[in-house]
């Protein structure tokens, strides 16, 4: 059965996306806050991207420890080829789902 | 804060967890000053390690539950081995000349949780605590009904002790033996970090739990 990515990870890889090499626990926190609204923990973060990173939807690297993070190294994130397939499939799957549908109450 | 946070985890998610809400701690305190930037930080390790708590089991209920049978099943399983192991030991070395019974007879009970919990520290990885806490609840789940029901079948009416007589006996020793699963897990775990270099899946793919 194809791989199909939950709401919350499907959030996470978009952000990941947008931030491009800017990606790391911070900017992927402030990314989908700025943008949904949700206020999220760094630990909903990074359990997720763990999740997505054993399934080979993201890889990892350590970047250089900076001093106003108490000399610890960011995490930079980035997105493989099998996630950005993932995220189209998924991407898919709700246009086709979505197709013909008036939501009635929606805003317009 | 990074050991906290690194017993739910991995020696380097966990750095690179704290250096996050430190970077963002900073930025709060300059905004909204030094009091909100500490509430904020507060709410976050607490949201924090209650999601890397819970995450694993998540993601895998049916392993989790499983796992909190099978930590029962061994416990009991070893408990009635070493006890018989021990019995002949008394029988044949004549252990009391040496240690007191009842420190003796303590010390062989509390040697299953240790196995048990050690096991699950060194083979679940970052999943270890959540694996433990299962286990924990698995056995508050045998304290609360199964032994209760163990206890009415084999014993008659008149010798059942009463609830509160039952609750003062078994509660004490539940908190007791869920403290030592957990605390030996804490100790696994920190071993195992010590000894395993984290690491990242970018470059040289070292061990990832």
């Amino acid at each position: 059965m194809a791989d199909y990515l939950g709401e919350f990870e499907h959030l996470v890889l978009l952000a990941l996306l947008r931030l491009g090499d800017d990606a790391y626990g911070v900017t992927v926190r402030q990314e989908i806050s700025h943008r949904t609204g949700r206020d999220v923990s760094v630990g909903a973060i990074y359990a997720t991207l763990s999740r997505l990173e054993a399934k080979g939807f993201v890889r990892s690297r350590l970047g250089a420890p900076t001093a106003e993070r108490g000399g610890r190294a960011k995490r930079h994130f980035r997105v493989t080829a099998r996630g950005i397939a993932v995220v189209e499939r998924t991407h898919h799957a709700l246009r086709r789902m979505a197709e013909g549908l008036t939501l009635k109450g929606s805003p317009a | 804060m990074t050991w906290c946070i690194a017993i739910f985890t991995t020696a380097a998610d966990a750095a690179a967890i704290v250096g996050d809400l430190d970077e963002e701690r900073l930025s709060i305190a300059a905004r909204d000053g030094e009091r909100a930037a500490r509430r904020w930080y507060r709410r976050q390790v607490l949201a924090t390690i209650g999601q890397l708590a819970v995450s694993p089991l998540r993601e895998s209920p049916r392993l989790f539950l499983l796992l909190g049978l099978l930590g029962v099943a061994v416990m009991w399983l070893l408990f009635w081995g070493i006890d018989w192991l021990a019995g002949q030991l008394v029988v044949r070395v004549q252990v009391y000349r040496y240690v007191p019974a009842t420190l003796f007879w303590s010390a062989t009970s509390l040697v299953p949780l240790l196995v048990v919990a050690t096991t699950i520290s060194l083979v679940m990885g970052r999943r270890a605590m959540a694996g433990i806490l299962t286990v924990v609840g698995a056995l508050a789940v045998w304290v609360a009904v199964l032994d209760p029901l163990l206890l009415m079948s084999r014993l008659p009416d008149s010798r059942l002790p009463g609830v509160p007589e039952y609750m003062a006996q078994t509660i004490p020793i539940f908190l007791f033996h869920a403290l030592l699963l957990i605390a030996t897990t804490v100790v696994g775990v920190a071993m195992r970090q010590r000894c395993t270099r984290d690491g990242t899946t970018d470059g040289l793919a070292l061990a990832k739990d």
